[in-house]
């Protein structure tokens, strides 16, 4: 009973001395108005050759594969894998005259994390 | 003069008269600001909350449902940043220094005691594990009911109830404990 009276008295008394008014900086208002008047920081906006973004990234891969050839070799014999980091990207294919510039023969296939891949088979050779 | 509610206030702000905000800052400021500061226990971080919380609210006020609530609501928001702002916090010294004038200039030994008292809260308080004292402030020193802390918190009122129970327990060991030492 007196213990139940002791605890009831020393958090009533916590509680008078937490109630007590706090005095924030007024200097506060005008950080918050000074903030809200700026624009908020926006996303990037969609850049304007973002339509055709997956070609240029498929074209700009193979120029640079052409060039310095830095693929890795696939699993199977003349297969190599192309991949290409491009979180952005709705799809991406591989394209250039190795298959008569056809998206559709060589549709790079997400992975994850932005990664896509293909897998095609080439014969020794110089390709646009 | 009567001063504009936060209904009133809230319908100005989004019909684009951005000063009215400062209004509800200034009203907001301190109630909010006492809230922050024992959740937190530093001031620096506590402003820094405070100011997020209501940029973060000017800026999300077209969510707002109820302009007659716009306090409730805020309060949601400051209940948040509190818990992302006290988290790191948690992770530096929580270090309670009162305020060196007031203890030295304590001329009275009244003030002197009110002082020390207030520091044995503030060191008990900072013991409580965070989400007990999240619920202990919003119950018992921002006198809000259970169904309006659970709209806050996303606690159930049960767990609340228990939350603040065991608060209250732990707050009279570390009280008697401090006034011990």
């Amino acid at each position: 009973m007196f213990e139940r009276q002791d605890e009831e008295d020393i958090v009533e008394r916590v509680i008078r001395e937490l109630r007590r008014p706090v005095s924030i900086d007024r200097a506060l208002d005008a950080r918050v108005m000074s903030e809200i008047a700026r624009p908020p920081a926006q996303p990037a906006a969609r850049r304007p050759f973002a339509r055709v973004w997956p070609w240029l990234a498929a074209a700009a891969l193979l120029a640079a594969a052409v060039i310095a050839r830095p693929w890795s070799r696939g699993t199977r014999p003349d297969a190599f894998q192309f991949v290409l980091i491009a979180p952005q990207a709705a799809s991406v294919a591989l394209v250039g005259d190795f298959n008569d510039w056809d998206p559709a023969r060589a549709p790079m296939h997400a992975a994850r994390d932005g990664v896509w891949a293909t897998v095609i088979p080439l014969a020794p050779g110089r390709y646009r | 003069m009567v001063e504009a509610g936060d209904a009133e206030l809230v319908r100005r702000i989004r019909a684009g008269d951005i000063g009215a905000y400062a209004a509800l800052v200034a009203r907001y400021r301190d109630r909010l600001g006492r809230y922050a500061l024992h959740m937190i226990g530093d001031r620096e971080d506590a402003e820094e909350a405070l100011q997020d919380a209501f940029v973060r609210a000017y800026r999300s006020l077209a969510r707002c449902d109820d302009p007659e609530r716009f306090g409730a609501w805020l309060y949601g928001i400051l209940v948040n940043r509190c818990r992302t702002t006290g988290a790191r916090a948690a992770r530096r010294r929580r270090v309670f220094v009162r305020d060196d004038d007031a203890i030295n200039g304590a001329a009275h030994p009244s003030q002197a005691d009110r002082v020390e008292w207030a520091d044995v809260v503030d060191r008990a308080l900072a013991r409580l594990a965070p989400e007990y004292r999240e619920a202990f402030l919003l119950k018992h020193v921002e006198d809000l009911e259970y169904e309006e802390i659970a709209e806050l918190t996303g606690a159930g009122v049960s767990a609340l109830k228990m939350r603040v129970k065991r608060a209250r327990e732990q707050l009279q060991r570390f009280v008697k404990e401090a006034e011990h030492v």
